[in-house]
């Protein structure tokens, strides 16, 4: 799977609207009212936070491979995808990440799965005391937990544990090639984890590809351990998942000023109480409005430049904010983009 | 007090390692104690077996969270569960809980760092502490090769405390060392127990070359024909992974280690490298603090460490199983150039200095000054702590006699590569020992190094192929 398949993707999404650093910012995770208006407003959330990591290089890269084979071009800083891009784009397969409910939390999922089968592993083989794949303490001490729970109810975990990964990777729906990876990252008795490069060298495939297959496979795999129908046939995997979803949709930081608008404080206030710039605050505001229904935009927006902005953005079909803001310059980008929030699900 | 029979009962072994005894005998009879250990050779059951005997908290003082970690892991997996660690990447709630039951606990580590933070001071004042242990205890020495700003506080904490038996611990240590350690613990009339750092199951060789490319070739040759489990170690990230890829194409089972690889696959290449699965590890000098495995039967350094010191710790972790091994180091002329830079870096200059106050009096923090200075991590904590109680001027000086400082122990691994004398009797003489024994196979220049022993009879690793998922799961659980 390639990076550039990827930021395609997100380039057919927000087609014409915005500019590649928003499909960066989407991959990263970026926390601002903006990118996470973006991921909600053109159905991007699954990318969200993918590759936190990602580098500006590893970035450009993959771009320029876009262009190069003319399936992207940009102008004035906007991307928009070309026919061959367009058909390119539907000859992908359809991908399966859940990058917005994870945000990163599969890697706890996957050091917990790692422990837990490397300590069935050892005591199926007699060996009770061994050096544990992970030093992290949390870990440690959650996997404990749930050896102690299996242990009340039945001996030979290992077996179960292998049947429920052996029916749970088959009804993920991923390939053979992904199960594969996730497997051989797994560490037992004489049979340690493989390196990323290890990987590379016997599958030909590149390390990054590698990576974003396991992500893939990874979200898959907690989708399925995570349901409540399926937690009487996977017990154990059912218990590794507890608590990797994010269950609040907005980050820390907004949850506080949320608690602080609906007391009823002003931005301004908030602003000078939490000691940040009162544009970080509009930030979170938008992030509040998308994620609330029945946000009460008028406390910002007057009904008539909303049903203005409204007409402009469905009769002419922009979107971009930067256009928008000509057409009505008494508006605040602010303002602009609560409009905007506020369609989503109307209109799209 | 029958020690061998506590030994046998609570640990298992029917033996002490040398010296270990000794130590624990002082350490019983409340004396402070310095204890100059080489690697590998058991110094945690110096406190270890003591703290089990007497009550009250046995308090570590260690350098580096991985190493605490480490040791953390290893007092638990024998089954001793009442062990904690400190150190400043614990969550304000994890540390609560820590100290919530830290009448419970017998074995706490911590950070020097944390130990000399007051609110920790006047907390950990109140417990009663049967042993204060000092790991890595040459950190306290400008003259050692891994000063520790921090480790100079401690001395004021042992006073706070009301002068707990103190228990210090190193590997390495020269008489200027030592007389540091004793001075700045505050300790009273120690006992010092060392033991010789004479290593008679290790052979030591120095391989002169021509360029740089011949060490590859020499290494591809030497890792063909004899075996492992080793370590190479490299000066660079980027050395690490140019001469690990070369040997992989040899059919060499190696991968490299340093600190720029994902946490994951470090994990990963340890445990393969303690199951045997891999034969070598190509690293930077990241690797080895915590890695406990007996069997390493080569250590060859592809560049020189910057001391004696650093070079009898990383050899010496051939080995310790105590049977015939083998530590190599490679050399071209070029080398001196290259360590001495690599050396001299870590120190600031005086325009560096200069700037890195100024920034402070500006009110930059530590990092950013640092950084604004072009001084390393480590530099900035030595500079910061020097800054704190000497003047300006007193500062350069300092520095300026680091600098001379190290390149006098750079000078010793300089002095090591020409060597004409015994190599043995040279490392032993730079920490003011003479060699007791001569074993059969000494060294390269007493000309007595024989091979044969290492010649090896195993295959060379097949390119490895990746399992059937469902195989593989049953290969792991059933």
């Amino acid at each position: 799977m390639k990076l550039s398949s990827i930021i395609l993707k997100i380039a057919k999404k927000m087609d014409g609207q915005r500019s590649l650093n928003a499909s960066l910012h989407v991959l990263r995770g970026k926390r601002s009212g903006q990118t996470l208006q973006d991921i909600d407003y053109f159905s991007v959330k699954p990318y969200f936070s993918l590759l936190p990591k990602l580098a500006d290089a590893t970035f450009a890269e993959a771009v320029q491979s876009l262009r190069h084979s003319g399936l992207i071009k940009e102008s004035e800083g906007i991307v928009t995808v070309t026919e061959k891009g367009k058909r390119t784009e539907e000859e992908l397969r359809v991908f399966h990440f859940d990058g917005w409910n994870y945000r990163g939390r599969e890697e706890v999922f996957f050091l917990r799965l790692v422990l837990l089968v490397q300590t069935l592993s050892q005591l199926r083989d007699s060996q009770n005391s061994f050096h544990p794949i992970t030093n992290d303490r949390k870990i440690q001490q959650f996997v404990k937990e749930v050896l102690r729970s299996l242990y009340d109810s039945r001996q030979n975990n290992a077996q179960y544990l292998a049947d429920e990964l052996l029916l749970a990777l088959e009804m993920t729906g991923i390939s053979d090639l992904q199960a594969s990876i996730l497997c051989h990252r797994l560490t037992g008795v004489n049979a340690s984890g493989w390196t990323w490069e290890q990987l590379e060298e016997a599958t030909s495939e590149p390390v990054a590809s590698l990576q974003l297959e396991y992500l893939e496979a990874l979200h898959r795999l907690i989708a399925v351990s995570e349901s409540e129908k399926l937690a009487e046939k996977l017990p154990i995997l059912h218990k590794l998942a507890r608590g990797i979803r994010i269950e609040t949709p907005l980050t820390d930081s907004t949850s506080i000023t949320k608690k602080l608008f609906d007391q009823g404080v002003s931005i301004e206030e908030i602003a000078s109480t939490r000691q940040l710039k009162v544009n970080t605050i509009e930030d979170h505001i938008s992030e509040i409005a998308a994620n609330d229904r029945d946000f009460p935009i008028l406390q910002f927006v007057n009904q008539e430049d909303q049903l203005a902005v409204e007409m402009e953005v469905k009769n002419n079909d922009v979107k971009r904010l930067r256009l928008l803001k000509d057409k009505f310059p008494h508006l605040t980008y602010f303002q602009i983009r609560l409009i905007l929030t506020k369609m989503k699900g109307e209109y799209v | 007090m029958d020690l061998h029979h506590e030994l046998k009962v609570r640990f298992g072994y029917d033996e002490f390692r040398p010296g270990q005894e000794g130590v624990i005998r002082s350490i019983l009879q409340r004396n402070d104690t310095l204890a100059i250990l080489p690697t590998g050779m058991g110094k945690s059951l110096c406190y270890q077996l003591p703290g089990e005997m007497q009550d009250g908290l046995v308090l570590i003082v260690s350098p580096l969270v991985s190493l605490m970690e480490d040791q953390v892991a290893s007092i638990r997996k024998r089954g001793e569960k009442q062990v904690a660690a400190v150190n400043s990447f614990l969550s304000s709630e994890q540390r609560k809980y820590i100290f919530d039951e830290i009448h419970k606990l017998k074995f706490l580590f911590i950070s020097p760092e944390m130990i000399s933070r007051s609110d920790m001071t006047n907390f950990l004042m109140r417990v009663p502490i049967s042993i204060l242990v000092v790991d890595e205890a040459h950190c306290i020495s400008q003259w050692g090769f891994d000063f520790r700003p921090d480790y100079l506080r401690l001395g004021e904490f042992i006073r706070l405390a009301g002068n707990p038996p103190v228990l210090a611990l190193t590997a390495t240590a020269d008489a200027r060392v030592e007389a540091d350690i004793i001075h700045y613990l505050h300790m009273s009339n120690p006992n010092v127990i060392r033991q010789s750092l004479d290593r008679p199951n290790l052979t030591y060789t120095v391989q002169q070359l021509e360029t740089e490319a011949d060490k590859t070739t020499w290494l591809k040759e030497r890792l063909r024909m004899t075996k492992g489990p080793g370590i190479i170690y490299v000066a660079s990230r980027k050395r690490a992974e140019e001469l690990t890829h070369a040997l992989q194409q040899e059919g060499i089972r190696i991968a490299s280690y340093h600190a720029g690889k994902e946490a994951g696959d470090r994990n990963i290449i340890q445990q393969q490298f303690l199951s045997g699965e891999l034969s070598w590890i190509c690293a930077t000098n990241a690797f080895g603090m915590g890695v406990h495995k007996d069997d390493i039967r080569q250590v060859i350094h592809d560049q020189m460490p910057a001391s004696a010191a650093a070079y009898v710790q990383e050899a010496g972790r051939a080995g310790r199983d105590g049977k015939q091994s083998s530590a190599v180091l490679l050399y071209v002329t070029d080398d001196e150039q290259k360590v001495r830079f690599i050396v001299q870096k870590d120190l600031p200059d005086e325009p560096q200095v200069h700037h890195f106050a100024a920034m402070r009096s500006s009110g930059q923090s530590i990092e950013s000054s640092a950084e604004l200075a072009g001084i390393s991590e480590t530099g900035s904590r030595v500079v910061q702590y020097y800054l704190e109680s000497l003047t300006l001027e007193d500062v350069y000086k300092t520095f300026t006699k680091l600098k001379y400082d190290k390149e006098e122990k750079l000078r010793q691994m300089i002095a090591y590569v020409h060597e004409k004398t015994c190599l043995r009797g040279q490392l032993l003489s730079y920490f003011d020992e003479t060699s007791q024994t001569k074993p059969n196979m000494c060294c390269s220049v007493c000309g007595t190094v024989n091979d044969e022993w290492l010649i090896s009879t195993e295959s060379l690793g097949n390119r490895r192929r990746l399992l059937q998922w469902e195989e593989r799961i049953r290969l792991l659980l059933c």
